[in-house]
């Protein structure tokens, strides 16, 4: 695996750089001049940032130079999500009236991504306010999926997706609220983590519905992400709401043997594309002949809990849009408003019923994990989706969702647990990824389920023809 | 003289004229959801089966 002359991986990379065959400059020059030349095709980044990314670089040469001690992202070319603040750069959100000027201090994640040596080659694109799945953003434009430009990168993480995809960087900072890391994930052919809410500090981060909300990584494996996540999980004082818990190591030799990985087919496998259902299926062989157990599992309305997600979801964005809807109506995106505009309408007894079905969902999941590692579903239903669908008509797909194809990522977040997408075939010529939802702060056993499947299988290794 | 509105309205907070058809449909999909969601809630489940409410119709 190799983009034109460019590291295949952050292992390679920091090898590079450490045995001195390349230095921090070389290697954001090089792909900066990536940017520059694919990077208008994919429209993946909303602002590059390449002095202060070139300054961080020169940075990271004297450290390497003076013999400090290096950290483990040292000199790693990394894009950031741009709901997430970055010192001395906007933060947009994805919107046409925020970002007028530039963030004053970096979110806590990416102090923690800076302290560990990576260079912040850019701020990626979203859909507006990061809530959308297909990164079609009327404002910054559509990013495009590098595996066909005619189809977008899902959403709402989209930018952060396609620039990993398309080798603009070496790694990505996502939100999920979700699905937003996942879904793009999926459909770029990357890895993508969707920690346990509390996991991760969402301090510096422009909120979608704060119940929900993580942040995490997009990567080409789950090895990679496993490392970025290690850096930036973990409790912080600006953040109340993380945990105080240790972040647990992952093991990267601790196999499949013996592993109980659940399915509820009914639900899992239920109104996907045949091709979709076809890597699925694969993917569960590949997990039993690795010596894991499938073990079919069954919960009845389970499907149900998107009400619970949506109504959650629109009901805490609309209090967080409050006072911007008021002011500043007409600059926001057409199916954004809508959404916000029928959040308002949301009564206080449907949010509180949402949320508590929520408890009662969770809790069965959590018996659940009692007996399992890993809950599996496909990660979309589909393949990637053409550019060019009506916003509105996208939003009103979205809601009914649920009756028609079974949308897989929002279970995780309504059960605020984590969740694990990595790449398990192709479709139609298009990536295909399998989610594996984890226990309450388990990341690291999804993670490690991820890396030995990752250790059999070859679909992370494909790379994008760009 | 005219009544004035039931509730204090305010032009700011409005929906817009064209956006009044989507955002009916995204409220009708939101109410649909939550009813389905009080017919599936253990409370819910238990109604249903002394009504007879089927899981999907709205109570």
């Amino acid at each position: 695996m190799s983009l034109q002359g460019l590291p295949s991986s952050i292992d390679e990379a920091t090898r590079l750089l450490r045995e001195g065959e390349t230095s921090a400059v070389e290697l954001t020059k090089a792909y900066l001049e990536r940017i520059d030349r694919v990077g208008p095709g994919i429209n993946a980044f909303i602002t590059v940032a390449r002095e202060e990314a070139l300054d961080a670089a020169r940075a990271a040469d004297d450290a390497l130079a003076r013999g400090e001690e290096l950290g483990p992202l040292h000199g790693i070319p990394i894009g950031v999500k741009d709901n997430i603040d970055v010192a001395g750069i906007p933060t947009t959100v994805g919107s046409a009236f925020l970002g007028a000027k530039a963030a004053g201090s970096d979110a806590t994640v990416v102090q923690r991504l800076k302290a560990a040596g990576a260079v912040i080659v850019g701020k990626t694109n979203l859909h507006e306010f990061a809530w959308g799945g297909t990164t079609e953003n009327e404002h910054f434009g559509a990013t495009r999926n590098p595996w066909d430009l005619s189809r977008n990168a899902h959403g709402s993480s989209g930018g952060s997706a396609a620039a990993v995809a398309a080798g603009l960087c070496l790694g990505a900072l996502g939100t999920d609220t979700g699905g937003s890391i996942r879904n793009p994930a999926a459909v770029t052919g990357l890895t993508g983590l969707r920690p346990t809410v509390g996991r991760a500090s969402n301090a510096g981060i422009f909120p979608v519905a704060w119940s929900m909300d993580t942040v995490g990584p997009i990567a080409r494996t789950a090895a990679e992400a496993a490392l970025i996540h290690g850096i930036i999980a973990g409790h912080d004082t600006a953040d109340p709401a993380t945990s105080t818990r240790p972040v647990a190591p992952v093991s990267p030799d601790a196999g499949l043997k013996g592993k109980r990985i659940g399915v509820i087919r009914d639900f899992a496998l239920n109104q996907i594309d045949d091709g979709v259902r076809r890597a699925i299926e694969r993917a569960l062989q590949d997990f039993e002949d690795a010596g894991a157990l499938i073990v079919d599992v069954d919960m009845p309305h389970v499907a149900d809990y998107y009400g619970a997600w949506l109504i959650v979801q629109t009901a805490e964005a609309s209090s967080v849009h409050r006072r911007l809807l008021a002011e500043h109506r007409d600059e926001y995106g057409a199916d954004v408003r809508g959404f916000l505009h029928a959040g308002q309408q949301i009564p206080a007894g449907d949010y509180l019923l949402a949320q508590r079905y929520r408890s009662y969902l969770r809790k069965r999941f959590v018996g659940l994990f009692a007996d399992l590692d890993a809950v599996v579903t496909p990660t979309c239903a589909t393949i990637a989706a053409p550019v060019g669908a009506d916003p509105r008509d996208a939003a009103l797909a979205r809601t009914a969702m649920h009756r028609e194809r079974a949308v897989f990522t929002g279970l995780a977040s309504a059960l605020a647990m984590p969740a694990l997408s990595v790449p398990c075939g192709m479709s139609e010529g298009m990536p295909v990824g399998l989610q594996l939802m984890g226990a309450p702060f388990d990341e690291s056993g999804i993670l490690e389920i991820g890396i030995a499947y990752q250790a059999v299988t070859e679909w992370h290794r494909a790379v994008a023809p760009i | 003289m005219t009544d004035p509105p039931p509730y204090p309205q305010s032009e700011r907070a409005a929906v817009r004229e064209d956006d009044v058809e989507f955002v009916a449909a995204l409220c009708a999909d939101l109410s649909a959801h939550a009813r389905h969601l009080a017919a599936v809630t253990p409370v819910g489940v238990a109604l249903a089966s002394i009504t007879g409410i089927a899981d999907n119709e709205p109570r």
